[in-house]
């Protein structure tokens, strides 16, 4: 590939390059807390149940489109039924997103009274998830395409209705963080001392499996499960491993999602890749190169 | 006088499960009182229901209404290392509560947080990261955090746990001047006896879902101690200091 061509490549995938910077600084903000909280097992589960809930998007899409295709000519209430059917036929978030909402309420309940230990619940959530995944996909109209999609996503497809979207999802997740960061630190740190000074802990908790359910969701569909996944840890450990200090830590992480985000993707230009193995890659360095900062001081 | 916290006939406990039963308390301003009793006894149901964090199943639990008056201090070790946190991070969030919902701590707030570094004796360490403390410094932090909010009472939970001599004693000193100087009440939490029974003035014990207090005088004399923990314990005094061991037999061995 000459220069020129790289150039163009970067030019036409202009959104695709935003919409995977905006997820990777999202995943590795919300990521500083999946590893201080010790809920890395919950964020894989998290991820693995919104990839179930896409793989379920991609199976029943044909079919809602072609109830769809009947009905959107017909009657009221067929008709509705019918737009309805549609809208969802093209937007394999929206059942992931419902999906993954319900697996963020299982897990966020508090731990009194279970029978099992949250992590067996996990657990149980990322097998059954997995499992269903493989199953919708074979059974879908385009098998292996979709399995590649569920895993590398499809950023390089992006729109700018998409990108819009991205970013107005993630723009209200920072927003929610942005204010109630104290609430969000206090909760994590010390529980216990929080719920004794009148904080509402189990809807805080609730509050940040939300958010995290909620970027999980948007995210994965368009960058896929294995960025999504990694961006989540691997930039937050090069934050923790190279600052002492929470917005270091925060900066450090956001900072290196972004530039993992940015090479990976043009990297997977330059060598006509998938653009998760790249950016995971980009990422893993940085963080070996924040172990030797750290070794070095 | 009113007293501040009041427990009445209460049963404590989780669900449909009592833990404790018929618990009558009652905390005065000034108070020092020691909560002793066995691992698993419902030393932390008791104070999970004077915080007002479960609500009695019976009876009645009376709290101050203010959340400020009680200053919590938990373990230590329950608090996770890996946060990147300073000392200063961790004693103003002591005020958060204070602070509007979106609100940053102010330059007054930190200045509060120092005045209560500076009174759990660790006005040095402002600076440094939670992580590297030793136990004796990340103790005093916690301190530091429940005095900077102005709390009326101190409860304590294990405070010198898996402490060496000199940690222990440096905690217990400092909890007995905030005591002295600032006219605090002092719920102390321990499974060991030993801790409390030079500092507290009164002593709940926890033990077979029931709490007894008695005065410091009635534990050092009578022989309750031995009804409590079921085998013969004494009490003897050395150096103005009481200290609580098993009765011995004639060759020096625990009977």
């Amino acid at each position: 590939m000459t220069a020129e061509d790289f150039l163009m490549g970067l030019r036409l995938n202009a959104l695709g390059i935003i919409g995977s910077v905006l997820v990777a600084a999202t995943c590795a903000f919300l990521g500083v807390y999946v590893v201080l909280k010790r809920v890395v097992f919950v964020g894989v589960s998290l991820a693995q149940i919104s990839s179930a809930g896409i793989a379920l998007a991609f199976l029943v899409g044909p079919w809602l489109a072609s109830v769809a295709h009947r009905t959107i000519h017909g009657a009221p209430p067929f008709s509705a039924i019918g737009i309805c059917f549609e809208w969802l036929a093209v937007r394999p978030v929206v059942v992931s997103l419902v999906v993954t909402f319900g697996a963020v309420l299982l897990f966020a309940r508090p731990p009194t009274g279970r029978a099992l230990p949250r992590e067996a619940s996990i657990g149980i959530g990322y097998v059954l998830a997995s499992a269903l995944s493989l199953l919708f996909i074979l059974k879908s109209a385009k098998g292996m395409e979709d399995v590649r999609e569920l895993l590398d996503g499809s950023v390089v497809a992006l729109g700018a209705a998409d990108l819009w979207a991205l970013g107005a999802v993630f723009a209200a997740v920072a927003a929610v963080h942005g204010l109630f960061y104290k609430q969000f630190l206090f909760v994590s740190f010390d529980a216990e001392m929080a719920a004794s000074r009148g904080y509402a802990v189990a809807r805080w908790e609730m509050l940040f499996f939300v958010t995290l359910g909620a970027t999980i969701a948007v995210a994965i569909q368009k960058a896929g499960l294995l960025s999504v996944f990694a961006m989540m840890l691997l930039p937050a450990a090069t934050g923790l491993v190279a600052c002492r200090r929470m917005a270091g830590v925060f900066i450090v992480a956001v900072a290196s999602a972004v530039v993992s985000a940015a090479v990976g993707f043009a990297l997977a230009l330059l060598w006509d890749l998938p653009v998760s193995p790249p950016t995971i890659g980009t990422s893993a360095v940085l963080l070996a190169g924040a172990y030797l900062v750290r070794a070095g001081r | 006088m009113e007293p501040l916290i009041r427990l009445a006939d209460a049963a404590l406990g989780y669900g449909k499960v009592r833990v404790l039963d018929g618990v009558t308390l009652e905390v005065y301003a000034g108070d020092y009182l020691g909560i002793v009793g066995p691992n698993g006894s419902g030393k932390t149901t008791l104070l999970k229901a004077i915080l007002g964090l479960i609500r009695p199943l019976a009876g009645s639990v009376q709290i101050p209404s203010s959340e400020h008056i009680i200053g919590y201090i938990p373990q230590r070790d329950t608090l996770d290392t890996i946060f990147p946190l300073t000392v200063l991070d961790i004693v103003l969030m002591g005020l958060f509560d204070t602070l509007s919902p979106i609100g940053r701590p102010a330059r007054r707030h930190i200045a509060r947080a120092e005045q209560a570094l500076e009174a759990a004796g660790i006005a040095d360490l402002r600076d440094r990261h939670f992580g590297s403390l030793s136990g004796g410094q990340k103790q005093r932090t916690i301190i530091a955090r429940a005095l900077v909010a102005d709390p009326k009472v101190l409860l304590l939970d294990e405070p010198t746990n898996g402490m060496d001599l000199p940690g222990e004693t440096g905690i217990l000193s400092l909890i007995r001047s905030l005591h002295d100087e600032r006219n605090l009440t002092v719920l102390l939490v321990s499974h060991l006896l030993n801790t409390v029974i030079n500092h507290a003035r009164r002593i709940a014990f926890v033990a077979n879902g029931r709490v007894e207090t008695l005065d410091r005088s009635e534990v050092i004399a009578s022989s309750k101690l031995s009804d409590i923990y079921g085998m013969d314990v004494e009490v003897t005094r050395h150096d103005h200091r009481y200290l609580v061991l098993p009765a011995a037999n004639e060759g020096g061995q625990p009977a």
